[in-house]
């Protein structure tokens, strides 16, 4: 499976679909809408593709506040311009609990489609989004969350993935991928699955943000981090990783970063577009020739 | 004094939630929080663990009681030596000593029962070669190194003797480690044993 759907329209053009909506995670009506877009923009992103075009999907009780849903499709909107993507449309239902989030369609050359099979065994393994949004948006729930904390969720959530994607797709890359849903052990297993190619992942390495640690060892923890570690419980081998690390790798994540990978040769150069572009891209491991097997180290 | 938190029905975090703060409200004695999925007794068991206190879980039906023990509360982490050093055991065989299997296998089940007992615990075991069996299905102590691993000791099996022996989908309880590891956690111990 891949980020989105993908239709060639000629030699030079494919037009690249997809659509995802989720119910708020942040109490700020604004913040959400714009997260819920940079999310439903990140699909078209991880594939190398640019959004064109993008209709709205909402739900809402019409016994709330209408302001509230003009803010989050407000939010939404502002996101789309940041990306060059025009808002055509969209469709809203009634319902109690408010839902939103988009389909877009984006461009991109046949030829120069990203998706989760290119990888191949001694790339290296680029995370361009520090883990740990499905955590602190279950502490948020809870009210543990400081302002700080809060204020670096929000940043990482709300910021798109266009610059990461134009890099790869500019230096050029074997695979891509988003992480969501299946935090990033679950994606990156897409890529083992499609690739034929297997991972060895340093928990160290990998960026996370603050607050994370602790709150995974307290237990604030939401059931898909749990779902998604048993799913990979026969393909991924933790060596000396404590219970939180093992956690905070399974941990669902919204609009996440790129999972990116790409031939040592091109690393640094990637690593330094990267930089400039204020992407910060962290190597967090790399592909083996273990097929379906994903090592790892601490 | 004895206090009861019913979150069932309740989705996370709300659980630890609310376990927290009836912790904080209550100087000793018992917590129970009652749960109904595995995802909040999961949780509710890593925050009493982070903060130290003894834990044991009741299974009624699809509902879980956690029992919270407030004065019981652990003086070191867990896991760890009462003088702090890193004792690490290095397994080589299935049974203890050489001689007799049965006796080994008899005095295998009697180390481990007595460890799961012991005050103090090592921080790492590690199995290799024949030892690897002592982590699969069919081990005669799978029981007490489930235990330990609750408690927070380390339990490393050898991914290429799983292999050797064909094992690799009987085994059970710990992390599947490499040479690289086990080379690592014998020179990071402080006392190393092996058996």
């Amino acid at each position: 499976m891949d980020d989105a759907g993908v239709y060639q329209i000629n030699e030079k053009q494919a037009l690249v679909q997809t659509v995802d909506f989720f119910t708020p995670m942040v109490d700020d009506p604004y913040v959400f809408g714009q997260v819920a877009a940079a999310n439903a923009l990140s699909d078209v992103y991880a594939m190398g593709g640019k959004p064109l075009t993008a209709l709205n999907i909402s739900a809402f009780d019409l016994d709330m506040d209408m302001a509230i849903l003009q803010k989050i499709l407000a939010g939404g909107a502002a996101k789309l311009q940041e990306a060059g993507c025009l808002l055509v449309g969209g469709h809203t239902i009634q319902d109690k609990e408010p839902k939103y989030g988009l389909a877009v369609t984006g461009l991109v050359h046949p030829k120069e489609i990203v998706t989760n099979a290119g990888a191949a065994p001694e790339a290296a393994l680029v995370l361009t989004k520090p883990l740990g949004s499905g955590i602190l948006s279950t502490a948020l729930k809870g009210d543990l969350l400081q302002e700080e904390a809060l204020a670096e969720l929000t940043q990482v959530m709300t910021t798109l993935n266009d610059q990461a994607s134009e890099v790869m797709q500019r230096v050029g890359v074997l695979a891509a991928t988003d992480i969501t849903g299946f935090g990033l052990l679950g994606h990156a297993w897409e890529i083992c699955a499609s690739s034929d190619v297997g991972m060895e992942l340093y928990f160290s390495k990998i960026p996370l943000m603050s607050g994370v640690v602790d709150f995974a060892k307290m237990g604030v923890i939401p059931g898909g981090a749990y779902t998604n570690r048993r799913y990979l419980e026969n393909k991924v081998i933790f060596n000396g990783i404590s219970e939180e690390g093992q956690i905070i790798m399974s941990d669902p994540q919204t609009s996440g970063g790129l999972l990116i990978v790409v031939e040592e040769k091109k690393l640094n150069r990637l690593l330094n577009e990267l930089q400039l572009k204020g992407a910060a891209g962290v190597v967090i491991g790399k592909t083996t020739n273990k097929p379906g097997i994903i090592n790892v180290l601490s | 004094m004895r206090n009861t938190v019913d979150a069932r029905g309740m989705d996370c975090p709300q659980p630890v939630i609310i376990t927290k703060n009836a912790l904080k409200n209550f100087s000793a004695g018992e917590l129970v929080t009652i749960v109904d999925s595995e995802v909040a007794r999961d949780n509710v068991i890593k925050l009493a663990k982070s903060m130290s206190m003894k834990v044991t879980v009741d299974q009624q039906q699809d509902e879980y009681y956690i029992r919270i023990n407030k004065d019981e509360s652990l003086p070191l982490s867990p896991g760890l030596d009462v003088d702090d050093k890193v004792t690490v055991i290095l397994f080589g065989n299935n049974v203890l000593g050489t001689g007799s299997e049965e006796l080994g296998e008899t005095l295998i089940k009697s180390f481990f029962y007595t460890m799961v007992e012991s005050d103090r615990k090592p921080k790492i075991l590690m199995f290799i070669n024949k030892g690897v069996y002592l982590t699969c299905e069919e081990s005669p102590v799978l029981a007490q190194l489930m235990v330990l691993k609750e408690a927070g000791v380390d339990i490393l099996s050898c991914g290429t003797c799983l292999d050797y022996y064909h094992i690799k989908d009987k085994f059970c309880v710990g992390n599947i480690t490499n040479m690289y590891t086990i080379q690592e956690n014998l020179m990071i111990g402080e006392r190393v044993l092996t058996l």
